[in-house]
């Protein structure tokens, strides 16, 4: 079935959070904020800001922002920080293929 | 054994017949992964003997022009009393992870701006328990059950049925979902406004957050012993902290509220108290000017391709500090002691492997709460960080 939401790109405030128990290239929504925007549990998604862009599992979860997303603090959610390390706005959209990995970050320096 | 998975430091964790036990899965996970992903001694990405992985970090740090000492949250106070020693003989920058971290907080509580107290005192005592922009349930698990909200104290023998629990953050977190009776939660859009509503109600007036500070108050004057504990949510929710803090005194004016950084790297508020004790000042110093700035942070000498030479010790700058900035990393001569091969060891011209402070090394830490505490190893292993400070120190 075509996937409106595939086409679509949004905006949205992500948080960075300590959470041991989830790292990894993940991005938390809540789960009716990830309905309003087509996202459903494990899709793929590319996150980009400027020219930064990487894909990340996306998860489901009532802790989440109500109109946004959280990533746990690690090197995918510090690849998007600047001045502010705890809070970032990204786009976000629907994409095809393999989750980032930490090599290919290490890779671009 | 004392775990030194946050700054809880929790007494009570057991390793029995290869068990792990009273750990919370923080703990957990640090403990029974303590042999993975292990550190080896290289130079160049090249393996080398510790030694001479050693003598050549000192070649390094010596030949420096500006060099920088960075991290030591999760090692002994007596590493981070070697590590301000080498700084000082290398009239080099030291700074750790406070800089970004709750450090402002852990200032002002070590220059009695605001008063603090003990968690042995909150789990005996308190009656408000106030989470601000802080989730214990990643940061430090046994938080609430071991030291604030949910344990029975001399004062409160119902435990949590005899205390109020106040939720401030802007998302409804793990703790968020707990604040159901006795107690509140306060979904804030911008941390300054809640802050401002204290303000207003103290002088009578009414905020944005009348409703829900009038009942954070009215439970506040019902004792003479009141507990908050602040997270990052705090810090990068307020424009600054100043105005937090007289909020605190103010709020003091009319009912007791003790301040208490919430959790961070086991032994954060050890390198804050080692380096005030010496300098006056609790991060961010240089030697060569003798003083503290915002401008000596760790993060903004980066940015400002200020420094030549780094010794990087119980710290992933990589995975903590935004990308743009630590990639500069690439750019200068990096040591990196660590028990584990982190990302930025991977990248670093000299990798000293280290022991597990607490698991592997004793020594002294201090708690979020300024208690101090012993660690009692299940091994001692000689290459610890002390060892390696020392080493380091003497080829200076
Ligand atoms: S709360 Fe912190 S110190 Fe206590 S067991 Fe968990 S990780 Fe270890």
């Amino acid at each position: 079935m075509l996937r409106i939401s595939k086409f679509l790109k949004f905006e949205v405030e992500v948080l960075v959070v300590r959470d041991s128990l989830n790292e990894g290239a993940v991005i938390f929504f809540h789960p009716e904020f990830a309905k309003k925007i087509g996202i459903k549990e494990n899709d793929l998604v590319e996150v980009s800001k400027g020219d930064k862009v990487l894909r990340l599992r996306a998860k489901l979860s009532n802790f989440a922002p109500e109109n946004g997303a959280y990533m746990p603090n690690n090197i995918f959610s510090s690849y998007f920080t600047e001045n502010n390390f705890k809070k970032f706005k990204a786009n976000v959209e629907i994409a095809d293929g393999k989750e980032s990995t930490v090599e290919e970050i290490l890779d671009s320096l | 054994m004392i775990c030194t998975g946050c700054s809880c430091l929790c007494d009570d964790v057991e390793i029995r017949d290869g068990k792990i036990l009273n750990a919370c899965y923080r703990g957990y996970k640090v403990y029974s992964k303590l042999s993975e992903n292990r550190a080896r001694a290289l130079v160049d990405r090249r393996e080398v003997s510790v030694d001479d992985a050693i003598e050549k970090a000192v070649e390094i740090l010596g030949q420096a022009k500006n060099p920088a000492l960075y991290g030591f949250d999760t090692t002994t106070v007596e590493a981070q009393e070697v590590a301000v020693k080498i700084a000082e003989k290398l009239n080099a920058f030291i700074d750790d992870n406070s800089s970004f971290c709750l450090g402002e907080v852990v200032e002002a509580i070590l220059k009695k701006d605001v008063p603090s107290t003990t968690l042995e005192d909150v789990r005996d005592q308190a009656y408000v328990i106030f989470y601000w922009g802080a989730n214990p349930y990643s940061s430090a698990p046994r938080h609430m059950s071991k030291f604030t909200y949910y344990p029975r104290g001399m004062k409160r023998l119902k435990g949590y049925e005899d205390r109020f629990l106040v939720v401030v953050d802007v998302r409804r977190s793990e703790t968020a979902k707990l604040a159901k009776k006795n107690a509140i939660f306060i979904k804030v859009e911008s941390d300054d406004e809640l802050v401002e509503s204290f303000n207003l109600a103290l002088e009578g007036k009414a905020g944005k957050y009348a409703k829900e500070v009038g009942t954070v108050i009215t439970e506040l004057k019902r004792s003479d012993f009141n507990a908050m504990f602040v997270g990052l949510g705090l810090k990068y929710g307020v424009r600054n902290l100043d105005g937090f803090f007289e909020m605190i005194r103010k709020i003091n004016r009319v009912a007791k509220l003790y301040l208490i950084p919430s959790a961070f790297h086991s032994n954060m508020r050890g390198f804050n108290e080692v380096l005030f004790e010496k300098t006056g000042s609790i991060n961010k110093f240089s030697f060569k000017e003798q003083r503290s700035d915002k401008l000596f942070a760790f993060t903004e000498l980066l940015k400002r391709d200020e420094i030549d030479a780094v010794l990087l010790l119980g710290t992933d700058p990589l995975s903590s500090i935004p990308f743009e900035i630590s990639k500069k990393i690439m750019r200068i001569k990096t040591v990196v002691v660590d028990p584990k091969m982190s990302l930025t060891a991977k990248i670093a011209k000299v990798v000293v492997p280290s022991a597990f402070s607490g698991f592997e090394s004793s020594g002294t830490m201090v708690r979020s709460d300024g208690v101090r505490k012993r660690l009692e190893p299940i091994e001692e292993k000689e290459v610890n960080d002390l060892w390696i400070l020392k080493k380091i120190s003497e080829g200076l």
